[in-house]
């Protein structure tokens, strides 16, 4: 049996790297762009997900595998093809490095679909941490890439796990055509150090914050149901990674006029603590101390704040802000810490967004007013605005990036 | 006599919890007030959280408190920079940020009368030949000093003619410390160490090379449990081998942090530790309220009168900690006697951004 996952023993050698990402691996050609057999391999892998006892009970897995599987693929892929002219032909990069994030244990898996439909030879670096879900999935991988008619995928995919060293980085980055770097600020400039070809393509993800707006006057109008179902979508967007995804919800924003925010804040956070206490939830008390220890650094730190509901294990801590002070709020916190925030006015987002928002996921309002937004903020801050319970969906467009069209070249033909 | 003098006169551990906590709480509100007026991310913190309630608590789980790891992620100073004598440092396990504390000479000098309080109350106020199980270099420099220093420096004036043990390689100086031992038999002998490096280079040391001493005097060690629970060795083993190896039948473990130097709880000859008369612990809760019920575990937060320089006379740590009863241990001393069950275990949050990458 073949692998293509390698976990590396502490200090092991840039030789060794070489040794396994050799000329041979480098000299392969890539794969035509969307080919079967990529589809194929990607296809068999949500199969393996699903069917396997331990990793179908596995949420985070079992939506990695919603979206691997054949008509998810072939409909993203169609959409793609779409955005192609008659005049221009899509043909792999070549080498992509690959530096996945070592606390969300799928999100490499995305971009790396991304870059096998493009046709793309892989280097994937996994963290040295390796948990209960990466190695299950990871064992996945490996009984899938034995399978027979994906040998092409086989030889052009190397998942590697060591641990940082400057040199491995540095070598694995002068033979890439391709880097994606996940992780954020720090491990983006840490990975930018090294030289790569001149033209290599780097596709870096930042630090982020992402916020919920709410029209007030809609979220009052909603039946009890719709309420209790549109904030059990915030609840998903919210607590799925403890509030630490760059797409979770930091700060939510009550839109309208002073009486009917207060009123809406007031149902929707009551809402919120009904659904929590309906899962019992009760968090660890290191998530606690985490986030009274945030609370106290912002309020120590001058920021203009008011506490509506205090550090407790089983609710929610909400905390209004001035908008003034909005681009004070430093690293997130999660594990349920928000910032809420009213505005009598959606374009007053014009003055608050700068530059690394990233999603906005809203309750009520229509795609022109959204649109009208995008169009205001004309290129400062957000990526996407998406309906509350899609803040964490996976999508072909990531923090700005057409993941497909910079995972790909094009070639013009007249 | 102010209040903070008299406490010094006083016998350690004479007063009862209920006696002692009227004058804390009354000297504790002085100091919020002080620091309120004195530094401005207290201020804002008081402002905020506690709504600008603050130096008139009737209770000591009123006086507002700041979580330990403010240090870290704030300069929390009353005094201005020229007063400054000396900044202490301490380095976390759980991020890189280290803690920083400011103290000025009228601090200084309240932390080190009430170490020597503390400690000569266990030890007797002769100053005893001090066997020091460290490296030299370990002590930094003298304005800028880490826990470890620290911990030395305010150690190191209970004993004379001190003997660091270790070289600048953490090995034993096996010759010279049994010439030591040699040059004041007769005499009794004062220990100090950190608790990990104790057993690791001092015990271990000396068993391995299968050299038992017959030392009489005191070993004092501090700097917590983890590393030795990990190979399982409880305080009673600690306890047992030490005297085995040693001959040292008086061991006192104590719990300090670089945040309230010279307020120490020092260990009795029960187990427990105790609060001195200028300091204080309460509990609370996992919903991060006061909760002292006697035999439960809690979140430790820890009082004390000594600090002027900076606000920290009121910190939340992240210790667990079980009181065990008040003013009745078997020991003879009064007021609150408690353990230390270990740290607040951390829970892994997963996100986007990894800020541990390089490390990982």
């Amino acid at each position: 049996m073949s692998k293509i996952i390698q976990i590396l023993p502490k200090n092991i050698l840039t030789e060794d790297i070489k040794a396994i990402v050799n000329n041979d691996f480098l000299n392969l050609i890539g794969i035509e762009p969307f080919s079967e057999v990529s589809i194929n391999f990607l296809n068999q892998l949500s199969k393996e997900i699903l069917s396997d006892t331990v990793t179908s009970q596995m949420p985070e897995l079992v939506a990695l595998a919603y979206f691997l599987r054949k008509s998810n693929i072939i409909n993203i892929t169609e959409n793609f093809k779409k955005t192609i002219p008659d005049t221009e032909v899509s043909v792999p990069l070549g080498i992509c490095f690959q530096i996945a994030p070592s606390n969300v244990d799928t999100i490499f898996m995305y971009s790396w679909a991304f870059s096998l439909l493009a046709g793309n030879s892989n280097i994937i670096r996994i963290t040295q941490n390796v948990g209960e879900q990466l190695s299950s999935l990871l064992s996945i991988i490996n009984r899938v890439i034995n399978n027979p008619d994906i040998e092409d995928i086989r030889a052009r995919n190397i998942i590697l796990s060591y641990s940082y060293d400057d040199n491995i980085n540095a070598y694995l980055s002068s033979v890439s055509d391709l880097r994606i770097i996940w992780g954020g600020d720090s491990t983006v400039q840490s990975i930018r150090k090294h030289l790569a070809k001149p033209t290599t393509r780097d596709i870096a993800f930042a630090d982020k914050i992402s916020y919920s707006i709410i029209e007030s006057k809609y979220l009052l109008s909603l039946t009890n149901t719709s309420l209790t179902e549109n904030v059990r979508l915030f609840y998903n967007d919210s607590y799925y990674f403890n509030q630490m995804a760059c797409s979770s919800p930091q700060v939510v924003y009550f839109v309208g006029d002073d009486k009917d925010n207060h009123s809406a804040s007031d149902i929707f956070w009551a809402k919120l603590e009904e659904i929590l206490n309906s899962k019992a939830h009760f968090e660890h008390i290191s998530v606690s101390m985490n986030k009274l220890a945030y609370l106290y650094e912002e309020s120590a730190s001058g920021m203009d704040l008011k506490i509506q509901s205090e550090v407790n294990p089983v609710n929610p801590t909400v905390v209004n802000i001035s908008k003034e002070d909005i681009q004070k709020i430093g690293s997130i916190c999660g594990g349920g810490y928000f910032h809420q925030c009213f505005l009598n006015d959606i374009l007053e987002l014009n003055q608050i967004i700068k530059h690394n928002e990233q999603t906005l996921s809203y309750i009520g309002f229509n795609l022109k007013i959204l649109k009208n937004l995008v169009k205001t903020l004309n290129g400062k801050g957000i990526d996407r605005i998406v309906p509350v319970g899609q803040a964490l969906t996976f999508m072909p467009t990531w923090d700005g990036f057409s993941l497909l069209n910079h995972f790909t070249k094009r070639v013009v033909v007249i | 006599m102010n209040v903070i003098e008299n406490l010094f006169e006083l016998p350690q551990y004479s007063i009862p919890f209920s006696e002692k906590s009227v004058f804390l709480i009354k000297e504790l509100n002085k100091l919020t007030d002080y620091h309120y007026r004195n530094c401005i991310p207290y201020k804002n913190v008081i402002r905020t959280i506690y709504n600008n309630n603050y130096g008139n608590s009737q209770s000591l789980s009123e006086i507002p408190f700041i979580p330990v790891r403010l240090f870290k992620n704030i300069d929390l100073k009353s005094i201005p920079d020229s007063d400054v004598l000396k900044t202490l440092t301490s380095s976390g396990t759980t991020s890189t940020q280290v803690s920083k504390i400011f103290i000025d000479r009228e601090t200084s000098l309240l932390q080190t009368k009430a170490l020597a309080s503390i400690v000569t109350s266990f030890i007797g106020s002769k100053r005893l030949p001090m066997i020091i199980i460290d490296t030299e270099s370990s002590l930094g420099t003298a304005s800028g000093m880490s826990a470890r220093g620290a911990g030395l420096v305010g150690l190191s004036n209970f004993g004379r003619n001190h003997f660091y043990a270790l070289d600048k390689n953490m090995q034993l100086k096996i010759n010279e410390l049994l010439d030591f031992i040699e040059k004041y038999s007769g005499e009794k002998i004062l220990v100090f160490g950190f608790t990990f490096m104790v057993w690791q280079y001092f015990y271990e040391e000396l068993r391995k090379n299968n050299i038992k001493l017959n030392l009489d005097g005191y070993l004092i060690h501090s700097g917590g449990w983890k590393k030795l629970t990990e190979i399982a060795v409880s305080n009673d083993i600690f306890k047992e081998k030490i005297q085995e190896q040693t001959g040292i039948a008086k061991v006192h473990n104590f719990y300090g942090m670089v945040e309230q130097v010279g307020s120490i709880y020092m260990e009795c000859e029960k187990g427990y530790f105790h609060s001195p008369n200028f300091s204080e612990i309460i509990l609370r809760g996992s919903d991060l309220k006061f909760s002292n019920k006697i035999g439960e575990e809690g979140i430790i937060q820890t009082l004390s009168i000594l600090p002027k320089s900076y606000p920290g006379h009121s910190i939340l740590t992240e210790d667990l900690g079980i009181i065990h009863g008040i003013d009745r241990c078997a020991c003879g001393r009064k007021g609150v006697y408690f353990s230390i069950s270990g740290r607040i275990p951390k829970a892994e949050l997963r996100g986007c951004s990894d800020v541990y990458a390089l490390a990982g």
